[in-house]
């Protein structure tokens, strides 16, 4: 029998950063009373067993605020490697701050949601805090790169991403390095200003036994714009749940990713679109390529509130299965509170087609080369709208 | 002239529609004291006079059912039916068999007339042998003779046990086991009475079989149970349908339905449910928790069509497991839910052998304060090779205050499975109206047309005799309205 959350947090982190009481109390409450991890019983863990998270035996990493700043480049760059942070001079309207203190007023905007958030708030290490002023469009884009090599480390980080009214930014988020047995909780608060604009990448590539906790949480205000590209490569075990709240009118919200596993990977993706004002519209397509004994799980669920009318949602799930013993498990889901919607969901699953590789194959393209340019094509869609050059290059050299 | 007619108007008719066929029968009815425990299961089985064998089924379902709990999963709100409050038997007191249609008693006779599906007319006009079922013991068989010719058993459950057990013994609870969940647990336990139904190897049955079920007595659970066994090479299609009497309190209804399709056998299964759906306010009302499956060997098809227009909490999800290669199963399904009804379902589709295919079409329309839901699975198992399936889901929304829900699952385990699922949710759209508006076709008319439109595709699938039952239901809360 494995243990239970209050001592997985125990090993975790002892003293949690500055929360609200309110929250931690509650964050608190909910791991006592759900006591032991979900088991595939629980909905949102159906097809996800977490068992093996659950033994883990770990040590909690050693933040050090930051050393020296980095030397500038094309992009911003934010660099936490094993522990340090390493940061660019912000440029101007630009704000970077690690010291640990959450913006108390985005924490108040959240309820949490489940073990994992739980399990963040009670034991986040630090985390960094960005903030961009009214009216600021950055040139450059913002690098986080979270590098940690390690075994039985546990990383819990909350990060928090404000953007003010009208402004504008471009976020590129990348995980690597080697991580066996290791366990790592990381929570993304994306607050969007009246009429902002972000556009966010995502590359999840760390190799090793390594278990990966992503939450990302999106509120968005009037007529502002998120687009969400989250790439997964070849990790043993990821979790993805994005939440997004378009709370006021004129919203649009994209989510696109593509996840893509072999061996014994795991790799869950849910989403969760709140469209909780009218005249907003989202736009979701994931793309899953599995083959060896790789699962895939993908579970968007979309929910247009009562009065949320002329809501625009359209949601897509393409998967194909390389292998026999690959298994995909996908469920759109769509709760529909409001009658004059447009909503709609296509969930897919087959494999590669036989014809296509044939004409490839009788013009000289050897057989791997000819499924490689297949998979490519399939994935075209989403890579496509990949706007990160650094994350595009890394998804060649992956691709190829 | 009912031009100008809006769809506010129709949302607004719709919600005004007073059920059709209320109405209570005053029948002696023989009904066992409220509660459910050992005895109650002992009582049931002596009244029936059942073998030892039933009567040990119903105990180790009841000692199954004792350990659940149950399931609070699906998208619906109500009350907790308390199931010790509930009677387990009732049947009509002349259980006596009637020697000729005149001997039935007259009030009976008067209710099926109300619902306008008299039996002389059934017989007389259409062909249909009629297992009318009253309560929970069948009284009027028809045709027999004609389907005994051909080898054709279609009685009522407890004749089945009684003169087929063999049969019974060896296929009832095959594809539902007991274990199951918790309504068919239930159901297990203390099923009244139901259809039986098979057809002998290379069988073609030459007409519909049709059950029309009732509820009549008030705080009686209805707990039917259904077992169709198609044999090799054969051929039927069943159709249930069902209205109720207008109700104050909520009545239960937990039936489970087993369909046995070997080898090259298909089976068709069209459902018309109608049983009260509450009034207005969300008063009353049917509770359908319906356990439906089927089990398809080798190149065998079963094809479930339903028709959902009543009950005021619907919970049913007519299921296929593709056991044998190359077997077919499709599911076909317009749900409409007004007022305060609210329905969860859908179908499961599990594909275990061999080039299996499998089509959903599942059209919802909800209206009033209702909420209807699809719920559906689809499961490749490894060895399914080169399975098929495909999956429709689509919603129409009539007013602001109504939900509709879509939660398929999807789970694949072979990499040769091709798995195609959409679904939509949309009112009826001003530019379809505008459109047809456009090409001189009055609002009515064209409300009526894309609401007919929308429900054709499941509608064409009904046998002609039922489809005008079918019509005629969704021409009262739709199309009628608007025509």
């Amino acid at each position: 029998m494995s243990g239970t959350l209050i001592d997985f947090c125990k090993q975790l982190n002892p003293t949690p950063l500055n929360l609200p009481e309110a929250l931690l109390k509650a964050a608190k409450d909910g791991i006592e009373f759900q006591h032991h991890f979900p088991t595939t019983r629980d909905e949102a863990w159906k097809y996800t067993r977490l068992g093996r998270v659950s033994a883990l035996k770990l040590s909690p990493v050693k933040i050090n605020p930051s050393a020296d700043p980095l030397p500038s480049s094309d992009s911003i760059d934010i660099i936490f490697e094993n522990g340090t942070w390493y940061c660019a001079q912000p440029t101007a309207g630009l704000h970077i701050d690690f010291s640990g203190d959450i913006d108390s007023i985005a924490w108040n905007a959240c309820t949490l949601q489940g073990h994992v958030q739980h399990i963040n708030a009670l034991t986040a290490q630090g985390g960094v805090a960005i903030r961009i002023d009214a009216n600021t469009k950055l040139i450059k884009p913002i690098r986080i790169i979270h590098r940690l090599n390690g075994e039985h480390t546990g990383l819990i980080l909350h990060h928090q991403f404000v953007l003010d009214n009208h402004a504008s930014a471009q976020l590129e988020v990348i995980f690597e390095g080697l991580g066996d047995d290791s366990y790592e909780n990381i929570l993304f608060d994306f607050f969007l200003g009246v009429g902002s604009t972000l556009h966010t990448d995502m590359l999840q590539q760390t190799k090793g036994t390594h278990y990966g906790f992503h939450t990302q949480r999106i509120y968005q205000r009037k007529d502002s714009t998120f687009a969400l590209q989250t790439i997964t490569a070849n990790t043993h075990f990821t979790r993805n749940e994005i939440e997004v709240f378009s709370q006021e009118e004129g919203t649009h919200t994209q989510l696109y990713g593509a996840f893509i596993g072999q061996e014994n990977n795991h790799i869950d993706n849910h989403t969760y679109v709140h469209h909780m004002a009218p005249n907003c519209t989202s736009d979701e397509n994931y793309k899953g390529v599995l083959s060896h004994k790789a699962t895939g799980v993908f579970n968007g669920k979309v929910k247009v509130y009562k009065d949320a009318q002329k809501i625009n949602a359209y949601q897509a799930n393409k998967n194909i299965l390389l292998s026999d013993q690959a298994t995909i498990n996908a469920k759109p889901e769509l709760e529909i509170y409001a009658d004059d919607v447009k909503c709609s969901h296509g969930s897919t699953t087959g494999q590669l087609d036989q014809q296509a590789l044939f004409f490839l194959r009788t013009r000289g393209i050897s057989e791997t080369k000819a499924i490689d340019m297949l998979i490519n094509g399939f994935l075209a869609e989403i890579v496509g709208a990949v706007k990160s050059s650094h994350i595009q290059e890394a998804l060649h050299t992956l691709l190829d | 002239m009912m031009a100008g007619y809006t769809e506010n108007e129709l949302a607004k008719d719709l919600a005004d529609r007073e059920y059709q066929y209320g109405f209570v029968s005053n029948i002696d009815a023989d009904v066992v004291p409220a509660g459910l425990n050992e005895q109650v299961i002992h009582l049931i089985s002596a009244k029936k006079n059942e073998p030892s064998w039933l009567l040990e089924y119903r105990l180790k379902a009841f000692e199954v059912w004792k350990t659940m709990i149950e399931p609070n999963w699906a998208h619906v709100a109500y009350p907790k039916p308390d199931f010790q409050a509930i009677s387990y038997y009732a049947a009509p007191k002349q259980v006596k068999k009637y020697e000729s249609w005149d001997d039935v008693d007259p009030e009976m006779k008067e209710t099926m007339s109300k619902l306008g599906i008299s039996l002389e007319e059934q017989q007389r006009l259409t062909g249909v042998a009629v297992d009318f079922v009253m309560d929970s013991v069948s009284v009027g068989t028809s045709f027999k003779a004609k389907l005994a010719e051909l080898g054709i058993i279609f009685c009522s459950f407890s004749e089945a046990v009684q003169e087929h057990p063999e049969l019974v013994k060896k296929y009832l609870g095959t594809v539902v086991p007991i274990s199951d969940n918790f309504y068919a647990a239930l159901n297990s336990a203390v099923f009244s009475d139901g259809s039986f139904c098979y057809i002998p190897k290379g069988v073609r049955c030459p007409m519909e079989l049709s059950t029309y079920f009732r509820i009549n007595a008030g705080g009686t659970g209805q707990f039917e149970r259904t077992l169709v066994i198609a044999d090799e090479l054969s051929y039927v299609s069943y159709l249930e349908g069902c209205t109720a009497p207008q109700r104050d309190e909520n009545q239960l209804h937990a039936a489970v339905v087993e369909l046995i399709a070997l080898n090259n056998a298909e089976i068709k299964y069209s459902t018309v449910q109608n049983w009260y759906p509450g009034d207005k306010n969300g008063n009353g009302g049917v509770f359908n928790f319906v356990t439906k499956r089927g089990i398809c060997e080798d190149h065998a098809k079963i094809s479930w069509t339903q028709v959902e227009t009543g009950s005021a909490v619907t919970w049913k999800y007519p299921s296929c497991i593709l056991k044998g290669d190359y077997s077919v199963g499709e599911f076909f399904s317009v749900a409409v839910t007004n007022n305060f009804q609210q329905a969860d379902t859908g179908t499961k589709m599990v594909h275990l052998g061999r080039h299996t295919k499998s089509t959903i079409i599942s059209k919802g329309i909800s209206a009033g304060q209702s909420q209807n839901s699809y719920r559906g699975l689809v499961q490749i198992q490894k060895q399914a090779e080169h399975s098929r399936n495909f999956s429709q889901c689509d919603s129409l929304l009539m007013g602001s205050v109504c939900g509709a829900h879509t939660f398929p699952y999807i789970e694949c385990k072979n990499s040769t499975a091709q798995i195609e699922h959409e679904a939509t949710t949309s009112k009826i759209g001003e530019d379809q109206l505008f459109y047809c508006q456009q090409r001189g076709i009055s609002e009515e008319k064209a409300i009526s047309l894309i609401v007919n439109g929308y429900c054709k595709e499941v509608l064409n699938q009904l046998p002609m005799e039922f489809a005008v039952e079918a019509q005629k239901l969704l021409s009262i809360s739709l199309e009628g309205s608007v025509g």
